[in-house]
């Protein structure tokens, strides 16, 4: 095995443990078939499963191979209307489109130690934004940076979409994805690659009202993630429970390194994602 | 009950608003022909009035205007040490009585100053004793400074209580000379033990390295800046090759460290003072500055620019500042900091503001 085999991407927030055995099998039959493109009837199952849950209608949901691609295409679509505003930091590859639009951008920075968001700026800023995007937990602080009322508020007051990535919420738990069916300009997307422990599998999905979704009709077919990646997927929908054991002891262990580090006298920040 | 060590370098920061850079040497003679002020017994004042713990410290303090004054003034217990043998205080002051303090066993020095203060204060005592800088001077480009004289009480404060790490930070060299020629001349001169509380001690300034993507960064930022310029505005343009590089957007040719002024695409001032400044702003209605923070320690104004004056800042308002900064520059601190020894102006200037950081692209920052 090679250094680069051992070296361990703490980097990457993946799971630490393989999926069960009966997701890894889905997937096999996923390869078996590979030589087929993936059914319509396969993405209407997985939709389905998703819809349960989320808790959201099969209409508002689009999946994508992996929530990167969900949240690229969302900047590229969107900033072609004006500006648009990030967080700094924020998941990396945001950064790295955003500073490749042609269009105004704004990064709002969220400082230590409490890395919070000057919310009201927000919100004034928002106002002649042609898109925000927000990743709450937020990649790297970990901080959970939304309450309902503040999404309420940003919503209402913003001209243009409100993108929420919620790619760490089964670790806090906490979603505005139920607010979608009141705000038209409200998009959520979350991913399978964290708590479902499918990173290498990569399937996303985004919710969002019908209007909103009718940007990407384009590009659905060309979204796609394959065969594998959904059939895994749609086993790992059918029983959960493994991931609330994963999640607790992700955060487990999460709480017992941060005591540890704090106790060797490191300033440890809380975190509500699994890293 | 701690024993702190007080020192005042009384013309340190003269030459700051009159555009002198510093007041090494005699150049503080200089300074007050061209009608600057003494600055740092209100900065000692401000540092002593809000320490808490007042009552758990005793202070060993230099005599007259090296401390005994400002002690007197703000009502703390203290001791005075050593003696002046001349009216006018010199470096060699400084460290003899820094030298007596550290014979006495303080338990930390703290000196109002600047960069050669600290300097001063290194040459005699090393790493024996714990050292802190009040900051006012006029550049305080090194890491021995608390961001503020109340900072610097908050971390006595913390000091007192125990709550607290000493490190060991950078004492810079900047020539002075080289500086007024607009020349950036750092050079590392030795450490002092600095009692630290996150937040409260400033960074050093760190180099900017001239390189292809600064370059490109740079040229980014200038075109931003440019389109959105407006005529008829008399452009301040601030000290660092980022406002250089804007300078250069429009054909002028900018002194690397000084205050140069710009109108409809003319300079009509250069290397200017507070006293410049003020005469140009009664004579123009619309006034803008352009400045780039201090790499490393994110001050963008108070750290070798205060020929930005209170009053100058006053007149020209919070929202006719244009900061702009590298993404590098701006990645590598987590926050914007003034430190004007002006309260109202640094409380007009905290919160928030938008740094320019590339063509099209801002960054809203916390100014603390």
């Amino acid at each position: 095995m090679s250094i680069a085999d051992r070296v361990i991407e703490l980097n990457r927030n993946e799971l630490s443990y393989p999926p069960p055995v009966n997701i890894l099998e889905a997937a096999r039959e996923g390869v078996t078939g590979a030589h087929q493109y993936l059914k319509v009837t396969d993405l209407q199952e997985i939709k389905r499963k998703l819809a349960a849950y989320t808790r959201v209608a099969e209409p508002s949901i689009l999946i994508g191979s992996g929530v990167e691609i969900l949240i690229a295409q969302a900047l590229q679509l969107f900033s072609r209307k004006g500006k648009v505003i990030i967080l700094d930091p924020t998941f990396f590859m945001i950064t790295q489109i955003a500073e490749s639009l042609e269009t105004r951008v704004l990064k709002i920075r969220l400082t230590e130690p409490a890395f919070s968001l000057p919310f009201d700026l927000l919100v004034e800023e928002a106002r002649d934004s042609a898109l925000v995007v927000i990743d709450s937990p937020n990649n790297p602080t970990g901080k959970l940076l939304l309450e309902r009322r503040l999404v309420s508020d940003l919503c209402q007051n913003s001209a243009g979409i409100l993108l929420i990535d919620e790619s760490y919420y089964e670790f806090c738990r906490f979603s505005v994805i139920d607010m979608v069916k009141d705000y038209p300009n409200l998009v959520v997307t979350r991913t399978m690659s964290k708590a479902f422990g499918l990173a290498g599998l990569k399937l996303g999905y985004m919710v969002a009202s019908e209007s909103v979704l009718r940007n990407f009709a384009s590009v659905e077919l060309a979204l796609r993630p394959t065969r594998p990646s959904v059939y895994a997927a749609s086993a790992a929908l059918k029983d959960t429970s493994y991931v609330d054991k994963m999640v607790t002891l992700v955060t487990e262990e999460r709480e017992r390194v941060s005591r540890e580090a704090s106790d060797i006298g490191a300033t440890v920040y809380p975190s509500s994602a699994n890293f | 009950m701690k024993k702190i060590g007080l020192i005042v370098n009384p013309v340190a920061g003269m030459g700051g608003s009159v555009g002198l850079k510093g007041t090494d040497g005699k150049m503080y003679q200089r300074a007050s022909e061209l009608g600057a002020m003494p600055v740092t017994q209100e900065r000692a004042g401000t540092f002593l009035s809000h320490i808490k713990h007042q009552d758990d410290l005793t202070f060993l303090v230099a005599p007259g205007k090296m401390g005994e004054d400002v002690a007197q003034e703000a009502g703390v217990s203290f001791t005075i040490i050593s003696s002046l043998t001349s009216e006018v205080t010199s470096a060699d002051d400084t460290k003899r009585i820094a030298r007596e303090m550290v014979n006495q066993d303080v338990d930390l020095v703290v000196f109002v100053g600047g960069d050669g203060t600290a300097r001063d204060i290194y040459d005699a005592i090393e790493l024996k004793k714990p050292a802190l800088g009040v900051p006012s001077g006029v550049k305080m480009f090194g890491s021995v400074f608390a961001v503020n004289a109340m900072a610097a009480a908050e971390i006595v404060d913390a000091f007192v209580e125990g709550q607290i790490r000493i490190v060991e930070r950078d004492v810079l060299d900047i020539s002075e000379d080289a500086y007024r020629k607009g020349k950036l001349d750092i050079k590392l001169y030795g450490y002092l033990k600095v009692p630290e509380v996150v937040g409260l001690v400033q960074s050093g300034k760190e180099p900017t390295y001239p390189s292809g993507s600064s370059e490109e960064n740079h040229a980014a930022i200038a075109r931003y800046v440019i389109e959105n310029m407006d005529g008829d505005v008399l452009y301040l343009l601030g000290a660092g090759t980022t406002v250089g590089a804007v300078a250069e957007g429009f054909g002028v040719k900018k002194t690397l460290l000084g205050v140069d002024a710009v109108y409809n695409g003319k300079l009509v001032g250069e290397n200017l003072n507070e006293k410049g400044i003020l005469e140009l702003l009664s004579n123009y209605a619309r006034v803008k500055i352009i400045v780039s923070p201090v790499g490393g320690n994110a001050f963008f104004f108070g750290r070798g620019n205060q020929e930005f004056s209170p009053a100058v800042l006053w007149s020209v308002g919070k929202d006719n500042i244009i900061v702009i900064a590298t993404r590098d520059k701006i990645n590598s601190v987590w926050c914007l900091r003034v430190d004007t020894k002006d309260i109202a102006i640094d409380n007009m200037l905290k919160g928030y503001i938008k740094v320019v950081t590339h063509d099209n692209e801002e960054v809203l920052m916390p100014v603390n």
